[in-house]
């Protein structure tokens, strides 16, 4: 079962941003950029290793992390993005597909639930060998789940395993295999869940698969610190390791028996820059073929047509939100006083550069968006009103926190504090570190309004930051105070929709319903972007939602010498 | 010209002797008269006013509000309508410099009085009672000074906060060992000299020797050194708020504006939103630098700071 | 001499350790630790992951047990390992203090030869327009902060005339040449160096004058010894000695002082290694990197001492106040 694909790439387009975005590939390699992949494709054995006449391979260097890079942070389950590189090496059962609508066939090339999605079967590639030479196996699956679960590894525990049956009592020492994990031949595996999920599959699309032959005496505890991670590492990748240098970069070689085809590059390379201003340098005196980029840069890049540029959404809504335990929030007339009063549209043309989007709801994704909606338009006149109506005392000052430190948000976030102050509402932004802002925020307590970003897409719906006992942390038990039970009642409908489409029509309501309380100050969600040389053939990126894997087929990757 | 210029010069060893014959000269006089003589540093004082003048008046001088954003004017180079140009907001970048002036000469001056205080008590007390006192306070000092206060100034602030009062607080708590120095060096030689004899043996109290007796006299070096301290203020107010940890947005300060030079963006496409506060910092602290210096050579010219 | 070389020691002891539960005690009073560092705010995570994580860090211990805990494993010789990533602190700092030793040990030597120089020529011709030139100049130096001359440095430099990299130590897939580090170095080491050379250039202008005026001087000059022997032999010598005790005031900053220049040239040093601690509450690195700084601190103060008394013999030992 599977989400319909959905178009991302339709408002996308509609976007002021088009004529930037797609830039074809050199006209010299006609294949489509990524054809839509089918659960039952084969590999493409077809297609021929490149002709001797044909400039092929290369090598290419990118930044594919920025900020502090390499490992230990290269290691899968630890990593909090990266994925783009990690999917070069290691491969899930599942990944997102180019777009990151729906999802597409990795190790598995099938899998189906039964009835109520409590049982879920993933239907395993045929000939998949490790780079090895040794054949990957349903074993594999199992063993590296037990690994990277296990209470002692420290890897982040995804809401997968917790829905595994028997994870609860492995995670406690009282079982040594998570029972709700089985395999049923060499090439399947069913996962038995405690409860049921409809969208399982996509819990599993950051968990790749390691080698159980050679992993197998590896303590789960000293799976972070395992030197094996850069020295050796075995995956099924595209590309196999070959070198690596701490804080400077990874080099990785084709695979040739990688089972969509041998890669036609000579050397992939991962080089770790500390930030994107060095990054960017880089590229541009052509010490490497692609990094990610901001919008300023990705609006200069595009004038020279050195450079294509890659674009998608982010995924992540930034929007105001209010603490309900402050009765000042409580007010209806409050909420939507303060989408009235700050020009959205402006900061996101002007300050923004269109790289962002306003949004209706917390859903970025125009797909679970319903048909009509309040636009609150910018009316700084109504916004005034709205206050007066609600009694709103001009003396009131608070504060608005935040842990974003990117130019991006501290631009945003003093325009809409002086938006405001132009109303005559009195906020001071504050900005923390993020340990800082976790400690305070997460408890509901000390803080009135927080300019935040949340991830969302189709396939990870946060639940719990919304539902009223979804926080068993915070005071009260829900993260912003808001209880209400009619919210509670459609969110939990659609938290349990087996139909792809009623599903849909239930997230659609719910923004609905988001968008006419002014349940939080939405605001936008922001484009991301990427820049390739353009020496870089039948290259493909995209901002995949915290950096998870999707499909992006390197093995057609070349570079022009 | 000459190779040799010592005759020329008049050194400043010769100076009490044209003291001793004009005789009637007090010594703030006399420092006033050497002071004026650097030039240097009169033209840094008529400066360093002017600057001051500027922030001190800013609601007065500036022609939009400081945080008054348009986003319809962004970015703008330097025009006759934004004499300075404007920001990514489209605020007022020469509005934003001077009340940012103000957020400089306030830490600037608050801490630096805040040092002075805490290293002239400090510095009192272990030269004037020497012995164990003594040696807990340079311990002490040791500790403090073991670390480049960028490290502690650093931690500190990611700690307690950004905020005008907790970078006041920080700066002056940290940057006070050499003022501590000077005052105990000064109550080393200070404290054997008959006058504090005299008033000992009349019997006056220890707090009152050194407030009334002894203090006043190490007042004319610490004023340099004070002058310098100002400037280390203003400069790490500055280095704070480049690195983030120092006065927060949307209150301009020279640091915060500077800061967004680090976005590379900004570095290469907009130059007058960074370079305005770049050389006032400079020209702030190079003037406190140069007054400094001149206090120095008018009150004791064989002081080295 | 022996005596007071222990006793300077043993007093050093103390303060490592004060300056140890300073740092310790800071992190504590931290809001959020490391855990929430952990958290990404974009994504959701229960509190009863992070009380796992809590407990697999051992921060669920009471801070002095855990302070203890710490001092334990430092004296048997390990500094422990991040939280951020299990990067072994000992290897981390040793490769990151390479690289700012490189950085500051170029900024410092080019400042101090050229400062010393500088001090050297501008005193031979006090009140020449040189002197006025070079002697603002330095002050220039001295009031100018390094993120001020780094970030003009990357501007000009980098920038506008594309002379040099604009960050990194090393050019990727080139292989590591001493060329290549040179040619990154070139300008955070320059901009990093002009506050040395300032600083050294008055230092050294100061004690030249005041040496040339001695007797001996006019004596050496009197026996008709040629000027250039006066200057390097007699002059120089004595005049240097105070402006080695003000490099070894710049040791302090040696560590983690280069952090606002390695911020602006991402250059992977101590600073920029410090930050990233800092702001990830990562405290078993925040606390090696502190008790490295000390030590390499206190060790070049005694240094610095070590070296005044072997070449001027006139310091005495009974008083504990000879440092600079």
């Amino acid at each position: 079962m599977m989400i319909k694909r959905m178009s991302l790439w339709q408002w996308v387009a509609s976007l002021v941003m088009l004529s930037m975005i797609l830039v074809a590939c050199a006209p010299a390699t006609p294949a489509a950029p990524i054809a839509a992949p089918t659960p039952t494709e084969k590999p493409a054995v077809e297609e021929k290793p490149a002709a001797p006449t044909e400039k092929g391979g290369g090598v290419l260097i990118g930044a594919f992390d920025i900020g502090p890079g390499g490992c230990p942070q290269c290691i899968p389950y630890f990593a909090t993005a990266g994925h783009t590189w990690l999917m070069k090496i290691w491969t899930p059962l599942v990944s997102w597909n180019a777009d990151v609508s729906g999802l597409a066939p990795q190790l598995a090339t099938k899998w189906e639930s039964n009835e109520d999605a409590t049982v879920w079967t993933f239907h395993l590639r045929e000939g998949v060998k490790w780079h090895d030479g040794e054949p990957f196996t349903a074993e594999d699956v199992k063993f590296t789940l037990e690994l990277a679960w296990h209470p002692d590894s420290g890897a982040r525990i995804t809401p997968a395993a917790k829905e595994l049956v028997g994870w609860e009592a492995y995670s406690k020492g009282e079982a040594d295999e998570i029972s709700g994990v089985k395999v049923l031949d060499k090439l399947t595996v069913q996962f038995e869940l405690t409860q049921s999920d409809p969208r399982f599959p996509y819990q599993m699309v950051g968990a790749y698969i390691l080698p159980k032959h050679a992993l197998k005496d590896l303590k789960p505890a000293d799976m972070q610190t395992t030197d094996w991670w850069w020295t050796n590492p075995i995956g099924t990748g595209p590309f196999k390791f070959s070198k690596y240098e701490k804080d400077q970069f990874m080099e990785l070689a084709p695979n040739p028996d990688y089972w969509n085809g041998k890669p036609k590059l000579e050397k992939l390379v991962n080089r770790y820059f500390a930030d994107e201003t060095a990054a960017v340098l880089a590229l541009e005196s052509g010490d490497i073929d692609f990094t990610y980029v901001s919008g300023d840069v990705a609006l200069r890049l595009q004038e020279d047509p050195k450079y294509q540029i890659f674009s998608g959404p982010s995924f992540v809504t930034n929007y105001l939100i209010f603490n309900y335990r402050n009765p000042v929030f409580q007010d209806k007339r409050v909420r939507q006083a303060f989408l009235y009063a700050v020009d959205r549209e402006a900061i996101t043309k002007e300050v923004l550069k269109g790289t962002a989007m306003v949004v209706p709801c917390i859903a970025p994704d125009p797909n679970m968006w319903p048909k009509e909606y309040n636009k609150y338009p910018y009316d700084p006149a109504k916004a005034k009103q709205l206050l007066d109506e609600a009694g709103w005392d001009y003396n009131y000052e608070f504060e608005a926190w935040t842990y974003y430190t990117s130019q991006f948000h501290k631009d945003a976030l003093q325009a809409i504090q002086a938006y405001l102050a132009d109303v005559g509402v009195k906020m001071t932004p504050r900005f923390m570190d993020v340990p800082a802002y976790n400690a305070e925020f997460y408890t509901g307590k000390g803080w009135d309004v927080s300019y935040r970003g949340l991830g969302v897409n189709v396939g990870n719906y946060p639940w719990n930051f919304y539902l009223s006992d979804g926080f068993p942390g915070a005071e009260g038990g829900s993260l912003s105070g808001y209880k209400n039970p009619d919210f509670d009642a459609m969110l939990k409908k659609a938290q349990a929709e087996i139909d792809p489409d009623a599903y849909l029509q239930d997230l659609r309501e719910i923004c609905r319903f988001q968008n006419e309380e002014a349940l939080e100050g939405y605001m936008w969600t922001s484009i991301r972007f990427g820049a390739a040389s353009n020496k870089v053939k039948d290259f493909y990126w995209f901002p995949a939602p915290g950096g998870g894997p999707y499909e992006d087929h390197p093995e057609r990757w070349c570079v022009e010498k | 010209m000459k190779k040799d210029t010592r005759g020329v010069k008049i050194s400043p060893e010769a100076i009490p002797a044209a003291d001793a014959l004009l005789e009637v000269e007090s010594p703030t006089r006399r420092a006033w008269r050497r002071f004026r003589r650097h030039r240097l540093a009169v033209a840094s004082l008529l400066v360093l006013l002017l600057i001051s003048i500027l922030a001190v008046g800013a609601p007065l001088f500036q022609r939009y509000p400081p945080n008054k954003i348009d986003l319809r004017a962004h970015s703008q180079p330097p025009s006759s309508e934004h004499w300075l140009g404007t920001d990514r907001l489209g605020r007022d970048i020469w509005s934003r410099t001077i009340h940012g002036g103000r957020v400089s000469l306030v830490v600037g001056l608050s801490a630096a009085f805040l040092s002075t205080l805490i290293g002239t008590i400090l510095g009192s007390l272990s030269g004037y009672y020497r012995g164990a006192v003594d040696m807990v306070i340079m311990r002490l000092t040791d500790v403090v000074m073991t670390f480049p206060s960028i490290v502690i100034m650093l931690t500190i602030a990611a700690f307690v906060g950004p905020g005008l009062r907790n970078v006041i607080l920080i700066i002056g708590a940290l940057s006070w060992p050499g003022t501590a120095r000077l005052v105990r060096g000064q109550f080393f030689s200070f404290r054997e000299q008959e006058f504090v004899e005299a008033a000992r043996c009349l019997g006056v109290r220890d707090r009152r020797i050194i407030a009334v007796h002894i203090l006043p006299n190490v007042l004319a070096p610490l004023l340099a050194q004070v002058t310098f301290a100002v400037g280390m203020a203003i400069l790490t107010e500055a280095g704070l708020s480049f690195l983030g940890l120092g006065v927060p947005l949307p209150t301009p300060s020279w640091g915060n504006m500077l800061e967004t030079a680090r976005n590379l963006e900004i570095l290469q496409q907009g130059p007058w939103m960074w370079m305005p506060p770049a050389v006032m910092t400079l020209l702030t602290v190079l003037c406190v630098n140069f007054i400094g210096d001149g206090l120095r050579d008018a009150i004791d010219p064989r002081l080295i700071l | 001499m022996g005596r007071y070389l222990l006793r300077r020691l043993l007093i050093n002891i103390p303060v490592l350790i004060s300056v140890t539960i300073i740092i310790f005690t800071l992190t504590e009073l931290a809001p959020g630790d490391v855990t929430d560092f952990f958290i990404n705010p974009e994504l959701e995570m229960t509190p009863a992951d992070m009380e796992q994580l809590r407990i697999r860090l051992g921060l669920d211990a009471p801070a002095p047990v855990r302070y203890l805990r710490w001092l334990n494993q430092v004296l048997h010789g390990n500094l422990g390992y991040r939280f951020k990533n299990g990067d072994d602190v000992a290897w981390i700092i040793g490769r990151r203090l390479q690289a700012t030793l490189i950085l500051i040990g170029a900024a410092l030597l080019f400042g101090t030869l050229l400062g010393i120089a500088l001090g050297v020529f501008t005193a031979l011709r006090q009140y020449s327009l040189w002197d006025f030139t070079l002697t603002g100049l330095s002050f220039v130096g001295i009031s100018m902060p390094a993120f001020i001359s780094g970030i003009f440095g990357l501007y000009f430099f980098s920038v506008r005339l594309k002379l040099f990299p604009s960050g990194g130590m090393w050019t990727i897939g080139q292989g590591r040449s001493v060329g290549d580090l040179l040619y990154h170095l070139v300008l955070p080491a320059g901009t990093l160096s002009l506050a040395y050379i300032a600083t050294y250039m008055r230092y050294t202008r100061f004690s030249m004058l005041e040496v040339i005026r001695q007797d001996y001087i006019t004596t050496a000059r009197a026996k008709g010894l040629p000027e250039h022997i006066v200057i390097l032999r007699h002059a120089l010598r004595n005049a240097i000695l105070p402006v080695v005790t003000i490099i070894g005031l710049s040791i302090p900053n040696l560590v983690v002082g280069a952090v606002f220049i390695e911020t602006i040239y991402s250059w992977p040093g101590m600073g920029s290694l410090y930050l990233d601690a800092v702001l990830s509450r990562d405290y078993p690195l925040i606390m090696g990197i502190n008790l490295v700084s000390a030590v390499v601190i206190l060790t070049a103060n005694l240094l610095t001492d070590i070296f005044y008394s072997v070449v001027d013999p006139r310091i005495r030992y009974d008083e504990e106040s000879s440092r600079g």
